[in-house]
């Protein structure tokens, strides 16, 4: 990345090595993107505190995701704004972005919609002036809301807490609440050496009863040895570029794909920001056929790893 | 349009040399035409570079000052293809620019004179957009276009060949304010430019 001169930047997670160390439950609330028709992943969720809702989805035809151009957008509204979802790459059919909210009972609309100058609105020239105009895309009027669980706020760890062996186990802690239908963790590993850092990040179903508690081994989330595999594809994984957008994480999704040899890398320390949702479905809209519609509550902490 | 825009000068610059020399003491010093290099300049934009040319009268209201009118512009300068979610997209500009302004002459020698001009310009300018969505949905172009006012400034030497001729070189800049005045993001295009020209006197 261009703006982060001397570094060694990767988006990966972890592969097989990791996930027989660090296994979740299968997802109950996340359907297969049907093969036929429309299908949608779409997820809203609410941070622990904040007035911002951060919003991530993608729209599917015949099982392939859509890339929305010549004025085609995705629309999120809550009841106190409306903003278009911009894409991590052109092309990439994956959608995000932030709004504000001040009842979260409102929920979000997510909405397709035609409309040429708001599409072009970050573009320098007067687009009310200068426009081609194709004319709307298959996916536009599709549309399907979300609401949320309960807040979910971790009691524990604290941020910042000190951990500096890889032996060590990290436990989380939160609030249960009947409305939850799944928990999900999501981290981020940033790992420094010198000037050089490298960033990965997992996503895991924790299981469908909320338990309030969950302990993960640090080695499962920072190996000592072997090659963190790279995922070229997030098609699944709107959580994690929901969390990259939580803590400004560099950009999921936009790394090509590299393998880091993490025993060549020497680690002065890492910070790792876990992300618990509490997870609720919502039906799709009408005309979808597939996929899904989370709306979800989170909390996260950063924790340092200092061997 | 353009070919209204420089009818409409050429006769503003005969009528001025009408004028002029029936006026007494302002009198036809010397034609003129340069060519160059003007460097176009929108904010937020990167437009290339683009040859340019400009051709004029010049008129004596005293040893120092001349009275000038001229006709300018700018030709084809592209921006790079930029690419957003949204598609693909190029925009070109073209423009005529009429001048009419004072030249302050200074002679260093008998053959070598510096100048300064300053004056004011009518543009008339055309955008265009082209435009393409990664062939998903079909291409298309649109352009506007916009007449206005803005102004102009430069520095230069001449230097006499012969009693006839003489050569030129300047930097010119060139302000063309709120292009697109009407739209919801009006811009100015600035061009500075380096040009070698030739002047004759009759």
């Amino acid at each position: 990345m261009p703006e982060i001169l001397g570094r060694i930047l990767a988006v990966v997670t972890l592969g097989c090595v990791l996930s027989a160390c660090y296994s979740g439950s299968s997802d109950s609330l996340r359907e297969p993107v049907a093969l036929e028709g429309f299908s949608a992943t779409v997820q809203a969720d609410l941070p622990a505190g904040a007035q911002v809702i951060n919003v991530a989805a993608s729209f599917y035809k015949d099982g392939r995701k859509q890339p929305l151009v010549g004025g085609d957008i995705i629309e999120a509204e809550s009841d106190r704004d409306a903003v278009i979802l911009r894409s991590l790459e052109n092309l990439s059919g994956n959608y995000r972005s932030q709004l504000q909210t001040d009842d979260p009972a409102a929920g979000v609309t997510f909405t397709i919609v035609h409309d040429p100058e708001a599409a072009r609105a970050d573009r320098w020239y007067p687009v009310d002036e200068l426009l081609v105009d194709p004319g709307p895309g298959e996916l536009v009027g599709l549309s399907t809301g979300v609401s949320f669980p309960d807040p979910l706020v971790l009691d524990a760890p604290i941020g910042n807490e000190l951990y500096t062996d890889r032996s060590q186990d990290i436990v989380l802690t939160w609030a249960t609440s009947p409305t939850t239908e799944q928990i999900r963790l999501s981290t981020v590993q940033t790992c420094y050496s010198g000037d050089r850092s490298v960033q990965w990040g997992t996503s895991a179903i924790l299981g469908a009863t909320d338990t309030g508690t969950h302990t993960l081994n640090l080695g499962a989330l920072i190996p000592a040895t072997n090659f963190i595999n790279s995922v070229t594809n997030f098609i699944d994984q709107l959580s994690l570029i929901i969390v990259s957008s939580i803590i400004e994480a560099y950009s999921f999704g936009l790394i090509r794909p590299q393998q880091i040899e993490i025993e060549t890398f020497q680690l002065d320390h890492c910070t790792v920001s876990l992300t618990i949702f509490r997870e609720i479905s919502n039906d799709l809209g009408a005309g979808i056929s597939g996929g899904y519609a989370i709306g979800s509550t989170s909390d996260t902490v950063t924790v340092r790893f200092q061997p | 349009m353009m070919l209204r825009t420089l009818l409409g000068a050429s006769l503003l610059a005969l009528s001025l040399s009408t004028v002029a020399e029936t006026r007494q003491g302002v009198q036809f010093d010397h034609g003129f035409f340069s060519a160059g290099y003007d460097w176009i300049d929108v904010e937020g934009a990167d437009f290339d570079g683009t040859v340019a040319a400009e051709i004029g009268a010049r008129w004596t209201l005293n040893d120092l000052l001349l009275l000038e009118a001229g006709l300018s512009g700018i030709f084809d300068s592209q921006t790079d293809t930029l690419e957003d979610n949204t598609g693909s997209y190029q925009l070109s500009i073209n423009s005529w620019d009429f001048l009419l302004g004072i030249q302050y002459r200074h002679w260093f020698a008998e053959q070598l004179a510096g100048y300064v001009r300053l004056g004011a310009l009518v543009y008339n300018m055309e955008i265009e957009l082209d435009e393409a969505f990664y062939d998903l949905k079909p291409a298309g172009s649109d352009s506007a276009s916009d007449n206005g006012f803005g102004f102009y400034g430069a520095v230069g030497v001449t230097y006499q060949l012969n009693p006839g001729w003489s050569m030129s070189s300047e930097l010119l800049f060139k302000r063309r304010l709120d292009f697109l005045g009407d739209s919801s993001k009006p811009f100015d295009v600035d061009s500075t430019g380096f040009s070698i020209g030739l002047r004759h006197s009759f």
